[in-house]
């Protein structure tokens, strides 16, 4: 027993001599040494597929596919319907963010609840759930059948299915910015006689438009690659997530590449406008303030 | 400018507050007239609460707040005007700048909305030149210093026309050298706008810098008010004289009326004072000795050495064994028990006694010496002992 605690002792000791002369070499400590190991992992896992996409990619056809009417019809659709959802959402979940952020009302703990239930559903339970609310049957759906309105299968129901699923995005980042307002500049402003609309467009906004425009970007993002909840509720016509899964499960894997490309595309473009929006929005130092 | 005097009783702020905020209540009944009246209290007194209310930014459950003779809320009349119709400027403790607006913006925007582009221009340019920052139009919130902050702040108030202005600790966001010179400004600034200024405030000595009118606040009641020199010489209650910087407030064994005024016997050393009836508190004389204190104001007491305990003085007079001297600084604080002998060495009571250090030299004391303090006029009080005082228990519980 003696002999196995030197021996124990001994490796544990050169492996200790061996973790100081890295962790000197490196100069940082083993705890951060472990995080960086970790964080470089996640990073990796990321981004792999990613780099995988583009070495896999036949790039010799992408141009065929980009010519490929349906494709340059599906991409249209689906960058319209999200740019639709976006304004929508704008529209009325900023204010819902900023009621979630102020007022203080009964179930409003439900209210914020609740909002997080489209981002953990399965999207193609949200579809389901919606089908019965707007299909042909459901009562909203079927006021607009009615009057010749098809709610589903058409691009007002890619739009219904976008906003459910990216809506939160938007109101949970606006939610954040707005509490982050120091809410003595909106009671001040009061006190100069501005009216409670004047100082939410003036004082409220202003300060929390970074956080609010780069959770409208992850909207417009969340909307482009939505999937699961547009195939039960607008299948046609195709967004070009349906449509490359209609050409993966048709042609397989080759056929649907060029296709990922164009997403990957449109939505790196997205991220780098959003970044960039919030780098403007928050400066160095902004968070200093007066106060 | 000075306050003026009340011929016109409409002029200034009124406010008669009552309100409840979980476990705190607060009754507060205060006037302040144009110029600047200092709100004084504790923390966790009421005072930021009150301001609030009479700004309309938290609702009163009774009372009545006028302004100029408008009346801005009346529970009774069940008026309750909202905070932007009130025309009453608050700057809050952290100034609360509108961190996306430059400075000119920030002022800017209590302007009357009516106005055109070159005028909103020029009434920024001359407040600015008010606060004296002229030029700082294009500055971002950020950039500037605590006191220049500070006066941005007031400018945007006063950019609304408001007829009075509320202060919420204007300096506890600056460092001490930088509050010393910004308080004399800040005080012409505002005397210059003539308005009805409360100013909330923790600080005794910044109280009576800048205020001609003193409110005293403590647990959500108005304990004490008027002009400066009034308020602070005429303490009726112990918690008053304490917090208008009374160093003591001794018990007392039994207290004697006799022509024009009474006669005191402190506890524990027995010595005996007189006091004129205007150095007695009405509030005090209503009880009995136990709830009555001697109030002193150590630096008005003439202090002397005494050659043996038994040496004759003139003049109101307490005696005492000087027990031990803190050097703090420009001030050093000397430490003396009443009584002489025995009393002294023992439970006697021990009065703090603040002294220049030209002044100590003078003196040449040392400790165990005996000492004389001589009561100069103003030097001691007759007051109210605090209602829920540990001491007043403890003597009532001898009894």
């Amino acid at each position: 027993m003696t002999q196995m605690g030197a021996l124990d002792n001994a490796t544990g000791e050169a492996r200790g001599r061996r973790v100081a002369r890295l962790t000197r070499i490196l100069h940082v400590e083993p705890g951060a040494l472990t995080l960086w190991l970790l964080a470089a992992l996640a990073l990796i896992y990321l981004v792999a597929p990613l780099i995988e996409l583009l070495l896999a990619e036949p790039w010799a056809q992408v141009p065929a596919a980009l010519a490929d009417p349906q494709a340059l019809d599906a991409a249209r659709v689906s960058a319209l319907a999200a740019s639709i959802t976006t304004a929508l959402v704008a529209l009325a979940g900023i204010p819902l963010a900023y009621a979630l952020a102020r007022w203080r009302f009964p179930l409003r703990s439900l209210v914020t609840w609740l909002l997080f239930v489209p981002l953990v559903f399965p999207a193609v339970v949200s579809g389901i759930a919606q089908l019965l609310v707007y299909g042909p049957y459901g009562p909203v759906g079927a006021f607009f059948a009615a009057r010749g309105i098809e709610l589903t299968d058409s691009l007002a129901g890619v739009v219904l299915a976008q906003s459910f699923v990216a809506a939160p995005f938007a109101v949970v980042a606006a939610r954040s910015a707005f509490e982050a307002v120091n809410p003595l500049t909106e009671t001040v402003a009061q006190t100069l006689g501005a009216s409670r609309w004047r100082i939410f467009w003036t004082i409220s906004l202003p300060q929390a438009w970074g956080g609010a425009l780069a959770g409208l970007a992850l909207t417009w993002l969340r909307a482009f690659g939505e999937f699961g909840a547009t195939t039960v509720l607008a299948y046609h016509p195709y967004t070009l997530p349906v449509y490359v899964y209609v050409q993966l499960t048709g042609l397989g894997t080759p056929a649907a590449l060029p296709l990922a490309l164009v997403a990957l595309v449109a939505c790196a473009i997205v991220i780098t406008i959003a970044l960039l929006l919030n780098r403007r929005a928050y400066p160095a130092g902004t968070a200093g303030g007066a106060s | 400018m000075s306050a003026q005097p009340t011929d016109d009783a409409q002029a200034g702020l009124h406010a008669e507050i009552e309100l409840r905020r979980a476990a705190f209540s607060l009754r507060a009944h205060l006037s302040a007239p144009p110029g600047l009246t200092a709100l004084l209290g504790p923390s966790g007194a009421g005072k930021s609460l009150t301001l609030q209310a009479i700004a309309g930014l938290t609702s009163i459950e009774r009372g009545a707040v006028h302004l100029n003779g408008r009346t801005l809320t009346d529970t009774q009349a069940r008026v309750a005007l909202a905070p932007r119709l009130r025309r009453v400027g608050y700057v809050p403790q952290s100034y609360a700048l509108f961190p996306h607006l430059s400075v000119a913006a920030n002022i800017a925007y209590g302007l009357p909305q009516r106005l055109d582009r070159s005028q909103r221009e020029k009434r920024v340019a001359d407040l600015l030149r008010l606060v004296r920052l002229p030029g700082y139009e294009m500055r971002a919130p950020r950039d500037l210093s605590g006191g220049e902050a500070q006066r941005v702040a007031l400018a945007r108030a006063l950019a609304a026309q408001p007829e009075a202005l509320l202060l919420d600790e204007p300096f506890s966001a600056l460092d001490a050298p930088t509050r010393a010179a910004v308080r004399d400004d800040l005080r012409e600034i505002v005397l210059a706008t003539g308005l009805p200024t409360l100013l909330v405030t923790h600080d005794l000595g910044e109280a009576l810098a800048l205020a001609t009118r003193l409110a005293l606040l403590a647990a959500g009641r108005v304990i004490a008010q008027g002009m400066v020199a009034e308020v602070t010489a005429q303490p009726a209650t112990a918690l008053a004289a304490r917090l208008l910087g009374w160093g003591a407030a001794l018990p007392l064994a039994r207290v004697e009326r006799m022509a024009g005024g009474v006669c005191v016997t402190l506890a524990r050393c027995g010595q005996a004072l007189p006091l004129t009836s205007a150095e007695c508190a009405e509030q005090a004389l209503a009880s009995d000795a136990a709830h009555m204190r001697l109030a002193l104001r150590p630096e008005r007491l003439r202090v002397a050495r005494l050659l043996d305990a038994t040496s004759e003085c003139d003049g109101p007079t307490l005696r005492g064994v000087l027990r031990s001297v803190t050097e703090a600084g420009p001030l050093w604080s000397a430490q003396v028990a009443l009584g002489a002998g025995a009393v002294a060495d023992g439970a006697g009571a021990t009065l703090a006694l603040p002294f220049s250090a030209r002044e100590w030299q003078t003196l040449g004391l040392a400790p165990g010496d005996a000492v004389a303090l001589t009561l100069t006029p103003g030097a001691a009080r007759l007051v109210a002992a605090d209602a829920a005082d540990p001491a007043s228990a403890a003597e009532e519980a001898r009894r």
